[in-house]
């Protein structure tokens, strides 16, 4: 992370090179953010990108805010990075309701979906955008939910002395699905309709990881447009998260990535420690690595073996599910859950490891390696599989940028980029793992990745269980944060006082503002937080990995085969619960 | 009267006799051996994925192939609003027909009395409730070949027959009238035709060693020479590839990839209609592995081991003396042929299952690209050099 010493003269170099755009610029838990208007937004945008000494290539993330009092209620936050020089900045703008702002899709390719998301839940207008259409929520869906005034109950209850006043959802619905849902939205532009098929494949398909739905045109097999909908699973977790308490909140975001819900805590608490500046122990934090890396080998061994499954590989898929099953046995023994944890949380984990934890750790690292192996056989040097993968679906590491591709992905076109290397968080700097990258960027190279990732993962476990003691420190012990101990409630008046503010009101955190970023199994997780002081967030957006990484589908797809979009969507490894949130 | 009865009667009791009592045998045992081999399948393929597979219908699941069909044949028809009905309803008859037929030639085993049951059939008089002149009995003969129908073209009559079974797959996939069935239609169309050449191509080699196009025949060629496989392994291996892809089983089936095009051809289809369709598929798994085994593995013959004498070259370096192979040969010509045929057919189809669990799909492109470019040439040169050693040996 960068100091904040060169963050000032960042935002002074900034200044200098894009005169007048910049309107003010502030700092906050070794963030900048710039604020600019809207009539400069877009030249500010560009040069960061361009400018040579700038060269901030890499659109993290945007996230809207609604603040209904102001004049401009509404705030729009580019998060941008430059890979190379690894240094983030964050962009702010205000906007009325009625005005447009203008789009950084010409800029970088990766703020489509998160305009269209904004547009969707805030209605704020982006000018120049070249499909802005709700993305989230149906068409035909009225308001936008992300604003503060929405109201909360959603639909009206009908009840005699009202049905005549409300309309029933189930006409709405029947109306809106009428519409030309089903076809493409746009003609076709230069090929004959007459040679093309249109193929709806979703939300009920075996192969589209869940509910994502592609519009397909099919010249016979070949895809001339792919055209993804979302959405399906939209359950307003960033809504949700704004009416429950700081603590509260983790449990929601269990449910997002449901393939790795234990790395959401994490992003989440990360994101709420350093709002608040908390300090965690560094036991809790080995735990926190060691966690975070075994729900990483849970999600790829699902990714590889889906990944699988949909080649024909059927049984690779029931091996990593076997495998994953002694992950989540694992999970089990350690909080009582399988899958939504919220094992860890803010100011640490939740408890203290169980009796036998390690052994049990150790038993399944001891047989990992094996596995993993196993599938190596089956798979890398398998002539179909190689058929199949080889040169399929290509993603070239400036696409891949502009796309705002992380994780595996953004690997697989071979830029060395990870997040628990270049902004090290917790306790990684610790452990020695390497990083592997692919060379062209194909499905075979994301394949490959994710295979010396597991690896490379377990390593890391190894390591941290044996720095990881029995008994120990397991969460801060700051009593506005964690809970005293049950023996401390018993003797001591002011641990009951803790413990009853904390249950009933939850904590404060200061204001401000927060971009927090980890490592997750599919890239780039990154929690934007407001903080008004009180005990519930302002706001949280997700900067979900799958949902910019889906993204890029279309133009890897276009001129493939139909078996193609499958080799591409299990090579990307989009999970609809983060997608749609 | 009886003068034109008997006659009428006479030839009734020659049809029953030598068609209906045998093909009635054989389709049975087919339908009930496919339905079978769901279980087998399913079980095979689940201890290699280490699950249990089928286990809650009877004793080791063994009833679930009953339990299946007894579903199948509950479940609600349904024929889509927009379908062609005609096409819809009459499809999956034509894939499964086909399949049938094709077992009319299939010889099983050795000309046999079936435990000494046919000659006494001979003489039975009906406990005289039947009058002497039309006893149909003494129709029976002494020693049944186990073949429905020894056709002398019979090699030819199976590969139309399994090319028969394609118009199916093809109308199924277009009177279902939606875009999944259509494209798992299209895609059946062209691998059938692609690797039925190439199996084609893949058999001549065989033909040209047997003199025969009759299955008896080209099984008594190998009984008097040796196993095909050993003169033919190129083409044993086209043949087999080729016969996977002809009846669209994994790695080759495309055409119902569930990940890609749902269930292919037969996506809109539910109940003994889909069913149909399942036991054609299965139907044509025992088909060609059938073939593979008289074409390449000596049909019906049993394993003999070569005696070490004769075998010049290393039959001195071996540690066994000619005593002990012989009485292992012994012992497996004791087997009964039809074991033997049956032991070789269940090979096959535990190299299809075993296939089907280990392998990703190929692409259709791929599909295309193996079938023309590799498997036609090598056909080809297969045969030219099984012509040029004929030749050269006279």
């Amino acid at each position: 992370m960068t100091t904040a010493a060169t963050d000032t003269s960042l935002a002074e170099l900034i200044k200098a090179k894009c005169p007048g755009a910049v309107t003010g610029a502030g700092e906050f838990r070794g963030e900048t953010t710039l604020t600019t208007t809207p009539e400069n937004l877009h030249r500010l945008l560009s040069t960061l990108k361009t400018d040579p000494d700038l060269g901030f290539n890499y659109l993290a993330d945007i996230a809207g805010a609604d603040y209904p009092g102001r004049s401009q209620r509404f705030e729009v936050n580019y998060q941008v990075s430059s890979i190379p020089a690894n240094r983030s900045v964050r962009v702010k703008v205000s906007v009325g309701e009625d005005e447009p702002l203008p789009t950084a899709t010409d800029v970088w390719k990766t703020a489509n979906w998160h305009e269209r998301e904004i547009f969707d839940l805030f209605g704020v207008r982006f000018s120049g955008h070249p499909d802005l259409r709700r993305i989230l929520c149906p068409d035909f869906w009225t308001g936008h939910p992300l604003r503060k005034d929405f109201p909360l109950d959603g639909e009206e209850v009908a009840f005699t002395h009202n049905q005549a006043s409300i309309v029933p959802q189930e006409a709405v619905w029947k109306k809106g699905l009428g519409k030309a849902e089903y076809a493409l939205e746009q003609s076709p532009a230069d090929v004959g309709e007459d040679t093309t098929m249109v193929i709806n494949m979703g939300p009920q398909h075996p192969s589209t990881h869940g509910v994502l739905r592609l519009v397909l045109q099919v010249d016979g097999e070949t895809v001339l447009r792919t055209i993804p909908h979302i959405g399906y699973l939209h359950t307003g977790i960033e809504k949700t998260a704004e009416n429950l308490t700081w603590q509260q909140a983790v449990v929601v975001t269990d449910r997002m990535d449901y393939l790795s819900p234990p790395t959401n805590n994490l992003a989440y608490a990360l994101a709420v420690e350093k709002l608040m500046g908390i300090e965690v122990p560094e036991r809790a934090q080995d735990i926190r690595v060691l966690i975070a890396e075994l729900t990483r080998l849970a999600s790829h061994l699902i990714a590889l073996g889906t990944h699988a499954m949909e080649l024909g590989a059927m049984s690779v898929f029931f091996y990593c599910w076997r495998d994953r099953e002694l992950i989540l046995d694992i999970m089990d023994f350690l909080s009582g859950v399988r899958m939504m944890t919220s094992f860890i949380n803010i100011g640490g984990v939740r408890a203290d490891l169980p009796d036998g934890f390690h052994k049990k750790v150790q038993d399944f690292l001891d047989v990992f390696p094996a596995r993993v192996d196993e599938y190596d056989g089956l798979l890398t040097n398998n002539r179909i599989w190689e058929k199949r993968t080889l040169g399929i679906c290509v993603i070239t590491p400036e696409d891949a940028l502009d796309y705002g591709l992380s994780g595996p992905n953004i690997r697989g076109s071979g830029i060395k980029w990870d997040l628990r290397k270049d902004r090290p968080y917790l306790t990684y700097p610790k452990y020695s793992f390497d990083v592997p990258v692919g060379k062209t960027g194909d499905v075979y190279d994301r394949y490959l990745v994710r295979l010396e990732e597991m690896r490379q993962s377990r390593e890391i476990c190894v390591q941290a269980l044996k720095n990881i003691s029995p008994r120990g420190e397991f969460r801060t012990a700051d009593r506005k944060i964690s809970p005293p101990p049950k023996e401390e409630l018993e003797r001591n008046m002011e641990a009951l006082i803790h413990h009853f503010l904390l249950y009933t009101r939850g904590f404060e955190p200061p204001e401000g503002e927060v971009y927090s970023t980890i490592e997750s199994a599919r890239g780039e997780l990154g929690i934007y937080l407001v903080s008004d002081g009180s005990n519930k967030p302002y706001r949280m957006h997700v900067r979900a990995p799958s949902f910019v990484s889906l993204q890029i589908l279309p133009a890897i797809c276009e001129g493939g085969l139909v078996a193609d979009v499958i080799a591409a969507i299990g090579s990307l490894d989009p999970v609809m619960g983060e997608v749609d949130r | 009267m009886t003068d034109l009865i008997q006659p009428i009667f006479q030839t009734a009791a020659w049809v029953v006799i030598y068609a209906f009592v045998p093909s009635f045998i054989v389709m049975n045992a087919v339908l009930i051996a496919g339905a079978f081999l769901t279980y087998v399948e399913r079980k095979v393929i689940g201890h290699i994925q280490q699950r249990p597979g089928p286990n809650r219908v009877g004793p080791l699941g063994l009833l679930q192939p009953l339990a299946d069909g007894i579903k199948l044949l509950t479940k609600e028809d349904i024929i889509p609003a927009q379908a062609d009905r005609f096409v819809f309803v009459i499809a999956p008859f034509l894939s499964l027909v086909p399949v049938i037929m094709a077992y009319a030639v299939i010889p099983w085993g050795e000309p046999t009395t079936l435990m000494g049951v046919l000659p006494w059939l001979r003489v039975f008089d009906g406990w005289g409730y039947i009058p002497a002149a039309w006893n149909p009995f003494p129709l029976v003969p002494e020693k049944a070949t186990l073949v429905i129908s020894n056709l002398n073209i019979g090699v030819l009559y199976i590969l139309g027959m399994s090319g028969l079974s394609a118009y199916g797959i093809i109308l199924a996939g277009w009177g279902s009238n939606s875009k999944y069935a259509l494209l798992g239609g299209l895609r059946s169309a062209a691998q059938v035709i692609s690797y039925e050449i190439a199996m084609g191509l893949a058999i001549v080699g065989t033909l040209m060693l047997a003199g025969s196009l009759s299955l008896v025949d080209i099984v008594r060629a190998q009984e008097s020479s040796f196993w095909y496989v050993l003169a033919q392994p190129l083409g044993f291996l086209i043949f087999f590839i080729s016969g996977i892809a002809e009846t669209n089983r994994a790695p080759f089936d495309l055409p119902e990839a569930e990940s890609e095009i749902v269930a292919g051809f037969h996506t809109e289809y539910s109940g003994m209609r889909f069913a149909f369709f399942f036991m054609a598929e299965y139907g044509a798994m025992v088909i060609i592995s059938a073939m593979a085994s008289i074409l390449y593995l000596g049909g019906w013959l049993p394993l003999q081991l070569p005696i070490p004498s004769a075998l010049p070259a290393i039959g001195s370096t071996l540690a066994v003396t000619d005593g002990a192979v012989r009485a292992v040969n012994g012992a497996l010509m004791a087997v009964p042929p039809i074991v033997w045929m049956l032991s070789k057919i269940g090979f096959f189809l535990f190299v299809y299952i075993w296939l089907r669990a280990t392998f990703p799909r190929l692409r259709y492109d791929q599909l295309m690209h193996l079938g023309w470019k590799v498997m036609l040439p090598l056909g080809l040169a297969n045969i030219f050099v099984t012509g040029l050693v004929i030749l050269v040996k006279g």
